[in-house]
């Protein structure tokens, strides 16, 4: 590991004057950058410690009934806090897969997305219940969908000033209900072979109103599949239905062959994870009424 | 003499010291952090050292300009293969029944004019910190000739392949060739005609299998510090499985005599078998002789997984078995290729046992294969081969009893080696309970208990596996103190609870309590010649130095009692701690009270040894259920009993933790662990992360059944315990897997990616 400074600003004005100008990078939890930088896959002439800066850090439930989780805030701290267990499930069970237990009370959901691996646990329930990242920088504040914001893997939009400050969970409709799931040939401390997260929302008649669909590890970026949405919409949720959205979420993914596995088996994975978690979300809704 | 301490210390007598179930005796400080390893170890004035590492897996060096290194403030020495003297390969030193080449260790240390593998030692700094000692490393500027790699046994062996060695010639072959090759050697056993056999069988089976390369997986990375002192001593500390051979080697590769060199052994964290060699110990040496300061080398984990310690050998395989409809073994032929990595001489006949030990026949003919490749020189790992071959073989075993629509444990139990039967070298087996296992495990719950059906499919396998083991050369010493208790000095490190088993057979033998004897490793200069903590060798060989050294203290003790006592020593009988006669209101004296009376008038050491002790043999069988994700391929171990005859279970919760560790072990090579090399070479999965030992949560429970069939000759019957739990176990699983899901999985991990390949297949 190089040497680098390190600073431990108080407030979001104080670390973006931090970050103007030098090749800085935040510390929340760690369990990414400080091995990156012991084994020289990043280098730093500046590390800034963001866990002091109360804006990045604490869960709250703004007016309109959105919940924001600051950037710093720990996945251990997410899993157990009680809005988002009962609200946004799918996210408060897949921060829970990151790491070990010692690694979550580390880690951070602010880490998790900042990191940009296509891999992430906590970025397909992100993008299932259509988050929003709060960023601030020398140009001001802007908020843009979790989705847009991934260009590759490890990159994301954030200009070399800006910083991500929270994420914006909108409420979400009546009936609604996500699920997440990875496949891993370890049951923890292991990185998602595929991972798939599913949203669904029913009217009054059952149909389906609303679907979304994210894909993790199958691309550059996480992926959301359009075309498996597109074959859930307007239809009753059946185990037919949910197999032929598996097969197009398969299409949808853009898989690699590594040392994690094969293109095609990760394709596979891709249809099965989206059975799995659309069927675990409609059981959650109409518990066993439907087939 | 053996056999009287056999009776004497009856496992179903009463003895409050062995047969105990006991902590061990230094769990206190290791699990508290308090043990000191290499990296805890400090030296005033200790600087950090760094190995260059080769980024080609084949390639000539041309010149290595280090200069520039040197220049870089806080840089204080810099090595190259230059500063060692150049050795023959076959140079040998002894190691056990065999000897070990020094060159090939050498080689693993620092590379010269040739590199074999990916992360092979080229060069080396010292620095003030690891900080400046990274940087000199760039500053070193190495031209390589790049020739072409070969990185499987295939490659290795295709009629084209680039030869690693210029003069490598199979030796073995029926007809020698003068061609140069990647095979090392050819290894064959046979008696009968396997073939014929084969041809006259009334079910044949044959199995093709392919294992990957797979790491030990010790939590502690190879670690050193080295002194150089004034007057010319080296000092060692290290972690090792065997201080006088780190000694003997270290000492040829640097060129020094042996009265120049000590070896301290620290706490080992992980060893098995791959802690045997030395892999920067010597260059820790050199660097700290040419800049006259303590030099402290930690690999880091990359390290250890890229080429800067030995893994174990993969290997590829086909076996063919041949029984009548009544279940009796005709013939067993099989061919095996084993992957020695970048040097050669990983010899294959050690693996072959596998195949003709557990069952009997009178047709054999089994040929190993030892190939060089361009990956990290192979090392031993727990039973060397064992699991790989009984992958192979146990299997083969199972689908033959599937053919003839035979209960696969009444198949074993009718082709059972006994007591008597041949060996795979032709000689009688020494004490062997195959009979008896099986019996175990026919009365068993995890095998007459029917399998609860699962949402997914499920299976229930068994395997069994065979490990010779070997015997070696074990020393001690004891003095007698002050207060008449005694002081033991071993030759050999604790890998596995050696001490504490060590205390109780001192203990039992002065008829004291655990807390009356002391019991430590002596360094390589203050104890006798003791062979490596390998093979399943240690509790038993060390037990019969202990009780040696024992028996003549404590006759040495009676002397002097009975000379205080005016008595003669036939006179007297020691019973816990005294000397009486035999009338029971007699005159006794204490070992205390002879202690304090002739303390002053010469120590008591007596030393104890042993060697050629009789083989433990071991022989385990293991019963699995699993269940099998049909749509992913993941295979879930529900339940898991492993049954081992061991002799004697001087301490039960020590052996059954070797079992345990052990299935753990072999449970993580089936099923996820494995080296997965790029087509440049370079490991693919170098870190915990991708090179996947499992996690608790990955782990079922563990059953251990322990028989205690003795074997004659050894003290209390031990057997060897720690090698053989890890043989059957993928083979245990495989049988499960397939039982559950009607296919074979051939390739090792059965990662779920192949088996769900294995399910689709068909």
């Amino acid at each position: 590991m190089e040497l680098f400074n390190f600073q431990t600003p108080s407030s979001v004005a104080e670390l973006l004057i931090a970050k103007a100008n030098t090749n800085a990078w935040l510390l929340a939890g760690g369990t990414d950058l400080i091995p990156q930088l012991k084994e020289g896959r990043r280098k730093a002439d500046l590390v800034i410690d963001i866990k002091k800066i109360p804006a990045m850090n604490g869960i709250s439930e703004l007016e309109d009934g959105t919940l924001r989780i600051g950037a710093a805030v720990s996945a251990t701290a997410i899993a157990q806090n009680v809005d988002a267990i009962r609200s946004y499930a799918a996210l408060a069970s897949s921060v829970a897969l990151i790491g070990s237990r010692q690694v979550q009370n580390r880690a951070t959901l602010g880490g998790n997305v900042c990191n940009a691996a296509p891999s992430a646990d906590a970025i397909p329930a992100l993008i299932c219940y259509d988050a929003m990242a709060e960023i601030e920088g020398a140009e001001g504040k802007r908020e843009i969908l979790v989705e847009d914001l991934f260009t590759g893997p490890g990159r994301t939009q954030l200009n070399p000033t800006e910083v991500l400050i929270s994420f914006l969970l909108p409420l979400q409709s009546e009936r609604t209900a996500a699920a997440y799931q990875r496949f891993t040939p370890r049951r923890e401390m292991d990185i998602a072979v595929a991972g798939v997260g599913s949203r669904i929302s029913l009217d009054a008649d059952g149909k389906i109103i609303a679907a979304r669909v994210a894909l993790a590890s199958v691309g550059p970026t996480p992926l959301r599949a359009a075309s498996a949405e597109c074959v859930l919409m307007d239809e009753s949720p059946s185990s037919q239905l949910f197999e032929e959205a598996g097969v197009a979420a398969a299409q949808d993914a853009s898989p690699i062959s590594d040392t994690r596995g094969s293109a095609e088996y990760r394709r596979h994975l891709v249809s099965v994870l989206c059975k799995r978690t659309l069927a675990s979300a409609t059981n959650e809704l109409l518990q066993d009424t439907w087939t | 003499m053996f056999e009287e301490i056999i009776a004497h210390a009856d496992p179903h007598g009463d003895h409050d010291t062995i047969g105990r179930r006991l902590p061990r005796i230094d769990s206190g400080k290791r699990v508290t952090g308090e043990a000191i390893y290499p990296a805890d170890f400090q030296l005033p004035g200790m600087v950090y050292a760094k190995l260059k590492r080769s980024p080609h897996p084949h390639a000539k060096i041309r010149s290595i300009d280090t200069s520039k290194a040197m220049e870089l403030a806080g840089v204080l020495a810099v090595t190259t293969a230059d500063d060692f003297p150049e050795l023959e390969p076959g140079t040998a030193v002894p190691m056990g029944q065999g000897s070990c080449d020094v060159w090939m260790v050498g080689q693993i240390n620092m590379a010269r004019h040739k590199v074999f593998w990916v992360g092979q030692p080229v060069a080396a700094v010292a620095a003030i910190d690891l900080h400046i000692a990274e940087q000199a490393l760039e500053l070193i500027k190495i031209e390589y000739e790049v020739l072409d790699a070969v990185f499987s046994i295939d490659e290795a062996t295709a009629p084209a392949a680039p030869a690693l060695y210029d003069s490598m010639r199979t030796t073995g072959l029926d007809t020698p060739s003068n061609k140069p090759t990647n095979v090392c050697s050819r290894t064959v056993f046979k008696r009968g005609n396997s073939d014929s056999a084969l041809a006259n069988s009334d079910e044949t089976v044959e199995l093709s299998i392919k294992v990957d390369t797979a790491h030990q997986g010790y939590i502690e990375p190879q670690s050193v510090v080295a002194q150089h002192d004034r007057d010319g001593l080296t000092t060692l500390w290290v972690s090792t499985q065997g201080h006088f051979t780190t000694e003997l080697v270290t000492a040829r590769v640097l060129g020094i005599p042996q009265s120049k060199i000590r070896v301290v052994p620290l706490e080992i964290g992980g060893g098995f078998g791959g802690k045997v060699f030395i892999h920067g110990e010597s260059v820790a040496a050199k660097l700290a002789e040419k800049c006259g300061r303590p030099v402290q080398l930690i690999f880091s984990r990359e390290e250890v997984l890229q080429g800067g310690s030995g893994p174990t050998a993969a290997l590829q395989g086909k076996l063919e078995i041949g029984a009548s409809k009544d279940g009796v073994i005709n013939a067993i032929k099989s061919r095996i290729h084993v992957d020695a990595g970048g040097l050669p001489d990983m010899n294959p006949g050690i693996i072959l046992q596998v195949f003709a030990a557990l069952y009997q026949t009178p047709n054999l003919f089994l040929e190993g294969f030892d190939v060089v490749t361009n990956k990290p020189r192979t090392e031993a790992y727990r039973a060397p081969g064992g699991i790989q071959a009984a992958f192979l073989m146990e299997q083969a075993i199972d689908e033959l009893s599937q053919k003839l629509e035979m209960d696969p444990l009444e198949f074993r139990r009718r082709n059972a080696s006994v007591t008597g039967s041949t060996m795979p070298a032709g000689t009688p087996f020494p004490s062997i309970g195959v009979l008896e296992i099986a019996d175990a495990v026919a009365a068993h719950p995890c095998w007459t208990t029917p399998l609860k059906e699962g949402s997914m499919p499920r299976g229930r396998g068994l395997a069994f596996g065979y490990w010779r083991g070997t015997s070696m050369t074990s020393a001690c010493h004891v003095t007698i103190s002050g207060d008449g208790r005694p002081m033991f000095t071993l030759g050999s490190v604790d890998i596995s609870g050696a001490h504490t088993s060590m205390a109780q057979v001192a203990a039992e033998q002065f008829q004291m309590s655990l807390d009356d004897v002391y019991v430590a490793t002596g360094d390589s200069k203050s104890v006798g010649y003791t062979d490596i903590a390998a093979a399943s060798r240690v509790t038993r060989t060390m037990a019969a130095a202990v009780i040696d050294a024992s028996q003549a203290a404590l006759a040495e003790l009676k002397k002097r009692a009975a000379n205080l006592m005016q008595l003669t020593a036939e006179e007297l009988t020691y019973d816990h701690g005294s000397f009486r006669t035999a009338n029971d209101n007699g005159p006794s004296m204490t070992v205390a009270d002879v202690m304090k009376a002739t303390l002053t008038q010469g120590a008591i050491i007596c030393q104890g040894s042993s060697s050629n002790l009789p083989f433990g043999v071991e022989v385990g069988a293991h019963v699995c259920d699993v269940e099998v994700d049909k749509d992913t391929g993941q295979i879930t171990v529900l339940k898991y009993t492993a049954f081992q005859d061991v002799g004697f279970a001087l301490n039960p919760p020590a052996v059954e933790g070797q079992i345990e560790g052990s299935v753990v072990q072999g449970l993580g090579w089936a099923i996820s662990e494995g080296f997965d090399y790029g087509s440049d070479g370079r490991l693919r999965n170098a870190s915990l992360l991708d090179y996947r030992i499992p996690t608790a949560l990955d782990v079922p429970s563990i059953d251990t059944v322990l028989l205690q069939k003795p074997v004659p000759g050894v003290p209390y019957g031990l057997r060897g315990v720690g090698e053989v739990p890890i043989v059957p176990v993928a083979a245990c699983v495989a049988n499960a897997v397939a039982r559950a899901v009607g296919n074979r999985v051939t390739q090792m991990p059965m990662t779920p990616e192949r088996v769900f390949k294995a399910m689709t297949a068909s």
